[in-house]
């Protein structure tokens, strides 16, 4: 492909998408710091103090605890971060399936007390999350900001290709000073979008990965748990259920050096009607994002099975920390802020050239190819 | 080609070690992830204000910068 083709196609895959990368990376740099500004509104959750090695509380009474605060909803599931053990997130909703209206209660690992009722769909950092996740309007919304990550994805290869005759002529790292404002943010859209490449790339395909969570997460329910299920299918609905503690406590046992990190009760999207599954987490800073989740029968109380987690639900997991920068401390997430920053700067200086063009092709008819040269 | 290639290809394969060590290993993971994020963040700081390169502007700038500034004891 010749200059002319290639500037043809970073033109137009970057001219299209540009808006909702401005939008994207504008709404990203909060969320960034997410947690520093819920601890700086006072909004943080701390578990009670108390020693390290201080039992458990059983996870009925975690569970118990969320639904006397609303008793009539049903509890969708148990779940905790692995670096924060102590606090039990509990969802609860009208129907087991429910997605939307979902109440969310945290609750001490220890003590069973409810500690807060975060009102996590409103205020700053919610709309940010909202615009960039989905911008309002569900998962049309993400598939649509996906096909932008893939324009996004096409405008950097083929930055990368004219990086090569835009840039030899000053050279890497020199913003040439003294000449036209043109050539000035042409240096500077090179240089920051040559230096940006990879963790922008990495950004962007984890982005467009995220983008794709929701029918992943349905399509590993088909893959792996119907089949497994399907002998429970025509059973009427069980005659006893086994504490949810009775089934944390037979995973944990099958997977004695890992951590339970999620509990699906029966019937919801993750689980059967039939039995509950349990996720565990490794203890290493890698395995801690990936679980084993092990089906258990509610009647019983054992394990129907291990079930697996195939390659789309690991890249899923790992594509998460590797989007959102927030694996390496405030240190990583400041130097994510930059990169984050500099992306814009390239969005904004590549409109600038572009309407530059635009304005000086009209008055003289000169050859955008000429700056190459 | 080296030139142009050699430092944007430093900065990415130090961008992708630092952005995997810091997922695979904590305490020097993070470090690594430090150091190979912060050389793109430092060279776009440090080459941001650009600099001079073709000597017929640089003269004309300088000898702009002297008609304005009359030397010190003159």
């Amino acid at each position: 492909m010749s200059t002319k083709s290639w500037s043809w196609l970073h033109r137009w895959s970057s001219l299209v998408c540009t808006a909702f990368m401005l939008l994207l990376c504008l709404t990203g740099l909060p969320l960034i710091f997410q947690h520093e500004i819920a601890h700086a509104l006072g909004r943080a959750i701390e578990p009670a103090s108390m020693p390290m090695d201080a039992p458990m509380a059983e996870l009925g009474a975690v569970a118990d605890a969320a639904r006397a605060r609303h008793p009539g909803l049903l509890v969708q599931f148990l779940y905790r971060e692995s670096d924060e053990p102590g606090l039990w997130w509990v969802s609860l909703a009208e129907t087991l399936t429910a997605q939307e209206n979902v109440k969310r209660v945290v609750v001490d690992a220890r003590t069973a007390q409810v500690l807060a009722e975060p009102k996590l769909e409103e205020g700053f950092l919610y709309w940010m999350y909202r615009l960039h996740s989905d911008c309002f309007v569900g998962l049309p919304g993400k598939l649509f900001l996906g096909v932008m990550g893939v324009l996004l994805i096409i405008a950097i290869v083929s930055g990368v290709v004219l990086y090569k005759p835009f840039g030899i002529k000053p050279g890497f790292g020199i913003v040439r000073q003294g000449h036209s404002a043109r050539t000035k943010w042409l240096d500077r859209h090179n240089l920051l979008g040559i230096i940006i490449v990879a963790w922008l790339s990495v950004v962007g395909i984890t982005g467009i990965i995220n983008t794709w969570a929701d029918l992943l997460i349905r399509f590993w329910q088909y893959d792996q748990i119907t089949a497994m299920v399907a002998p429970w299918k025509e059973l009427p609905a069980p005659a006893r259920i086994q504490p949810v503690q009775l089934a944390a406590t037979a995973a944990q046992t099958a997977a004695p050096d890992m951590a339970v990190g999620l509990v699906a009760y029966p019937g919801t999207i993750l689980s059967s009607s039939h039995h509950y599954t349990v996720f565990m987490r490794g203890a290493e800073p890698f395995s801690s994002r990936l679980y084993v989740p092990f089906l258990i029968e509610t009647e019983s109380g054992r394990i129907t099975a291990r079930l697996g987690f195939p390659w789309y639900m690991t890249a899923l997991l790992v594509s998460q920390p590797l989007h959102f920068g927030d694996y390496g401390g405030l240190p990583l997430k400041i130097l994510w802020g930059t990169l984050d920053l500099f992306a814009i700067i390239v969005l904004g200086s590549g409109l600038f050239l572009y309407t530059g063009r635009m304005r000086s092709a009209s008055r003289r008819n000169i050859d955008w190819e000429e700056m190459a040269k | 080609m080296r030139r142009i290639w050699l430092w944007p290809t430093v900065i990415g394969i130090a961008s992708l070690t630092g952005l995997v060590a810091g997922l695979m290993l904590d305490g020097w993971g993070d470090f690594l992830a430090w150091m190979g994020l912060g050389l793109p963040v430092a060279t776009g700081v440090i080459d941001w204000r650009g600099r001079y390169t073709s000597t017929p502007e640089r003269l004309n700038d300088i000898a702009a910068r002297e008609c304005l500034q009359p030397r010190a004891g003159e």
